[in-house]
């Protein structure tokens, strides 16, 4: 019985492997990877990579993110003494003279708010509480009503 | 295991956007096939392809009217195969052992390998050959089976599957002649025992 030779050995190879029909995939395969994706969508975005977070909630994390990394490179800078603390003040007035206006228009709010509860009954006081709380119970009796109907059913 | 004929539709030249089930059916006996072929193993075959689907899932508005989605899921599949084998199984030695040992059968030196008959495939009959050409890639060792399914399955040159699995080109070749070797051996005990079984019977 003759030997075959590496070259003749490769072409048989090569013709057998090449007329091999492709395997059947198993039935489960197609539920597998739609449960998956039912799944990976039903996630919060929270749960997901950055790639799949909201458009605003990206822009306000590269905001956040960049402060916070612009504030730890000029505090070690300020530390280190290459810069004065005026030229990190300095850059920073902008956010700090924000605040202030916060600041002040809440403590104009709360004098507001001071001055007129002596004026106001107990009674509307107690009728304001308990609207603002059926609201809300309304408000979250609706969302969770509006998920079990729209989204969990998915 | 699905036991039916495989059913392959590999859609040709541009392609009008099919749902993402239609587009899996299409292409899922490729798929598994490719995976199934370098892992040998059914069980981890099958994880890989569902990955490689949800790869897919994930840009499916390029792919759902791609003409070369195809080309871009067998790639996929390979490379997650090949990542799979060299990321979780720290007992194959492929990428290490043999890479300081990377003269080992260099182009100088003859490669010996034991010479099957030349009618090694005459016992196999056409519904056997599908069975057994399987199990015998199954029991290739996975230094042999990997290059060998590259270079005769997906019809990959020496030097890329080489530099594919970071081996020398040398020790590609030499993996390569010795499981097509080995594959026909395997073939050859098959029919024997085949042949002694119908016998017994």
């Amino acid at each position: 019985m003759a030997r075959l030779t590496p070259e003749q050995l490769e072409q048989k190879i090569h013709a057998l492997l090449q007329d091999h029909p492709p395997r059947r995939a198993p039935l489960s395969l197609e539920a597998r990877v739609l449960g998956e994706i039912a799944r990976r969508q039903a996630l919060p975005w929270w749960h997901k990579s950055f790639a799949y977070w909201p458009n605003p909630v990206r822009i306000a994390f590269m905001v956040l993110a960049t402060g916070l990394v612009a504030m730890a490179v000029l505090g070690s800078m300020q530390l280190a003494g290459v810069v004065s603390w005026q030229t990190v003040s300095g850059l920073f007035r902008p956010i700090v003279d924000a605040v202030a206006t916060v600041k002040s228009a809440g403590t104009a709010i709360g004098s507001i708010t001071k001055n007129m509860l002596p004026g106001i009954s107990s009674q509307w006081l107690y009728v304001a509480l308990g609207v603002i709380g059926a609201a809300y119970a309304m408000m979250f009796g609706i969302g969770a009503t509006a998920y079990r109907v729209f989204w969990q059913r998915r | 295991m699905n036991n039916e004929a495989p059913v392959q539709r590999e859609p040709t030249g541009n392609m009008t956007p099919v749902d993402f089930t239609t587009f899996m059916r299409n292409y899922q006996d490729m798929v598994y096939s490719t995976a199934v072929r370098l892992l040998g193993n059914d069980t981890q075959a099958e994880d890989i392809s569902q990955e490689v689907f949800l790869k897919a899932y994930e840009r499916y508005d390029d792919l759902s009217t791609s003409p070369t989605a195809g080309g871009w899921l067998k790639t996929v599949t390979t490379n997650l195969s090949i990542n799979h084998l060299q990321r979780y199984r720290k007992r194959w030695r492929f990428f290490s052992d043999l890479v300081r040992r990377d003269d080992d059968g260099g182009d100088g030196e003859p490669v010996e390998f034991a010479a099957p008959d030349s009618d090694f495939l005459a016992d196999l009959n056409q519904g056997d050959r599908r069975e057994w050409v399987e199990r015998a890639l199954e029991e290739l060792p996975e230094h042999q089976r990997v290059p060998l399914v590259l270079y005769h399955f997906e019809e990959e040159p020496y030097d890329q599957i080489a530099q594919r699995l970071g081996v020398s080109l040398s020790k590609v070749k030499t993996d390569i002649l010795r499981g097509r070797a080995a594959l026909a051996q395997i073939l050859m005990r098959s029919g024997t025992e085949h042949e002694a079984l119908t016998a017994e019977i």
